[in-house]
């Protein structure tokens, strides 16, 4: 497909727009002239609607201002999503394709990386990092290599499905003929058309990292509490279920930001 | 046949056994002034004066915790304990644990020193009722809305779309947001918010009224749960519907004179059934993992709310024993469906 045709439909062009505004924000979010920073506390202005004495869009129960912990809420869950989706997608389809690839060789390769993909997809992704978070120290880092681990299995599995089907092509076959190296018909030949598929879920589990971040947040796992999360601002309004903007307006940002991300990977 | 479910049995458990001592192996990694801190300071130093029985204190209570002996068979060399590889052969933490479990022994909880188990159990008797009643109400739903979409063409491509937008809702702010419109005294207050009603009037209130009282207060949670499978569901069982819609046989069926309705509901949804199947096995892990959200944000005293508190506490004999459960749902399912797929399709049956 070529590039024009990929934004020839006004709602990618929308979701497009929409993840460049976040990411900017999110990026200039602390050169951003912000009326208020988002770990200033003010104990005489907690829980207030939106509007009042310049918090636009109100403030939590320790009287932070929502909309500085919205962007920087937002710079938390990119910072931790993009990096962790762009080393899933590498780890994922190098370990799918070179399964794949050695299928048939002695060598174990692939019952190996099989094997792995069944222990890891055997618990439920969110109870699995919850117990792996919770046995460790909260830090941002750790986090990101827990995801690292479990995330890897989603890219493997569609790019060794398509390695299964490539490895049977004719110009394979005529590589293997002219006797090239095994692993440099992996590197040279086989992969370039096999990781599409890693690429097209990219945006889908960068959505579902950003899911699970809130939702560990939420939980108070994961990420230690001073840094600024959607997921703690629904916490807060778990807490307290009449402050109504501290649900709808992350709730919004989190379902537009999903929304779009999906849109890209149709 | 038995040969197959014996290696996906086998396989399950080398996957629980190396989870759980994943998990173990990893808590020992955790500095134990953490898990010490919250729980010895009352009996340390309601005993202790000096720094010395302090020290002989806390060093009891490791003790007790078995946190006084090596963590594994053998340990890394570090900079500060030693230069070399150590044996510490069989007396160990991990040993002693991975005994304790194969007499059922899951332990007991840092927290309050209850044990495990009766732990889980007691939580089981809320989340076993949820999951299974959100199970069942997914699958139905689903089968219903799929077949309207075969039947109604018309409606097919918005309501997918609609589904398409719900499953960009993670369940916790779908169930947070259900809680901000049906059980909030300024919107709808049609709903409880939390918990499971009054202990105290519920003990002599009849049978009937008490199943009925847990109902009530299960709706949301339910319909959270239900409605964050419900899109995958649908979609998965309408994209099977599609590909049969052309098939010869519902041609066949159509050119008799059959209405769309019996077309759908006796030729193709059948053999549509067949390759959802698959969908059941992750469908209960999920509402596992969904039950600890949707507990923990409605005050459900179920196995997910026990879950999360352990994970925000580090009290990970609970979390272990958590992690297990799941890992055996995970087994039941998949168990389920190979059954169901035994019943379904006949091939199978002949092949093995």
């Amino acid at each position: 497909m070529s590039v024009s045709l990929y934004f020839a439909d006004w709602r990618r062009r929308v979701a497009i727009g929409w993840l460049c505004l976040l990411l900017v924000s999110a990026v200039a979010a602390p050169w951003l002239p912000l009326p208020f920073a988002p770990d200033q506390l003010d104990l005489s202005a907690t829980l207030q609607p939106p509007g009042t004495a310049g918090h636009w869009l109100g403030t939590d129960p320790y009287g932070r201002d929502v909309l500085a912990l919205l962007l920087f809420g937002a710079r938390t869950a990119l910072r931790l999503s993009l990096p962790a989706a762009v080393l899933t997608t590498i780890l994922g389809t190098l370990l799918g394709a070179t399964a794949g690839f050695y299928r048939n060789s002695p060598l174990p390769i692939d019952s190996i990386v099989m094997g792995l993909m069944a222990v890891i997809s055997s618990i439920p992704r969110l109870i699995l990092v919850l117990a792996l978070a919770a046995v460790q120290p909260p830090s941002i880092n750790t986090l990101l290599v827990l995801l690292l681990c479990t995330y890897w299995i989603g890219p493997a599995r569609l790019v060794r499905a398509e390695m299964l089907r490539t490895r049977e092509v004719p110009f394979i076959e005529a590589a293997r003929a002219t006797g090239i190296p095994a692993y440099r018909i992996l590197l040279r030949h086989a992969l370039p058309n096999t990781w599409q598929p890693a690429l097209a879920v990219f945006p889908l589990s960068v959505a579902s990292l950003i899911a699970l971040e809130t939702t560990l947040s939420f939980l108070g796992v994961g990420l230690p509490p001073e840094i600024a999360s959607w997921g703690r601002l629904l916490a807060a309004f778990s807490i307290d279920p009449s402050a109504w903007w501290l649900l709808l307006y992350p709730a919004a940002v989190l379902f537009s930001t999903s929304l779009a991300l999906r849109q890209l990977s149709k | 046949m038995v040969r197959y479910l014996l290696f996906r049995l086998m396989r399950l458990l080398f996957a629980l056994w190396l989870t759980a001592s994943g998990v173990f192996l990893l808590s020992g990694s955790l500095p134990t002034d953490i898990i010490l801190q919250p729980l010895s300071v009352g009996e340390i130093s309601a005993t202790a004066s000096s720094l010395q029985q302090q020290r002989l204190a806390e060093q009891r209570f490791r003790h007790r915790l078995g946190l006084d002996i090596p963590l594994f068979y053998f340990s890394l060399p570090t900079a500060t304990t030693h230069q070399q590889w150590q044996w510490h052969g069989r007396h160990n933490q991990y040993h002693r644990w991975v005994q304790q479990l194969l007499h059922g022994n899951l332990g007991r909880s840092y927290r309050d020193g209850q044990s495990v188990t009766t732990l889980l159990a007691a939580a089981l008797t809320y989340t076993l009722p949820l999951t299974t009643l959100a199970a069942t109400l997914s699958v139905l739903l689903a089968l219903w809305l799929a077949t309207r979409l075969a039947i109604h063409q018309q409606i097919r491509l918005p309501a997918l779309r609609l589904l398409y937008a719900l499953d960009a809702l993670p369940l916790f702010v779908l169930a947070l947001l259900l809680l901000l419109l049906f059980a909030n005294p300024d919107m709808l207050p049609w709903f409880p918010a939390y918990g499971l009603g009054e202990e105290s009037e519920l003990v002599n209130a009849p049978m009937l009224e008490r199943i009925g009282t847990l109902l009530y207060h299960l709706v949301l949670p339910l319909i959270s749960l239900t409605l964050v499978n419900l899109p995958h569901l649908v979609v998965q069982l309408d994209a099977a519907l599609q590909n049969e819609r052309l098939t010869a046989y519902a041609a066949t069926a159509r050119a008799k004179g059959a209405p769309e309705k019996q077309v759908v509901q006796h030729h193709t949804l059948r053999n549509a059934l067949l390759p959802s199947l698959s969908q059941l096995t992750d469908l209960l892990p999920a509402l596992v993992a969904g039950a600890v959200v949707v507990e923990v944000i409605f005050a459900l005293p179920g196995v997910g709310r026990l879950l999360a508190e352990a994970a925000a506490t580090h009290d990970y004999p609970v979390i272990l024993g958590g992690v297990l459960l799941t890992a055996v749902v995970r087994l039941l399912a998949q168990f389920l469906t190979d059954s169901l797929y035994l019943v379904a399709d006949p091939r199978i049956r002949l092949r093995t």
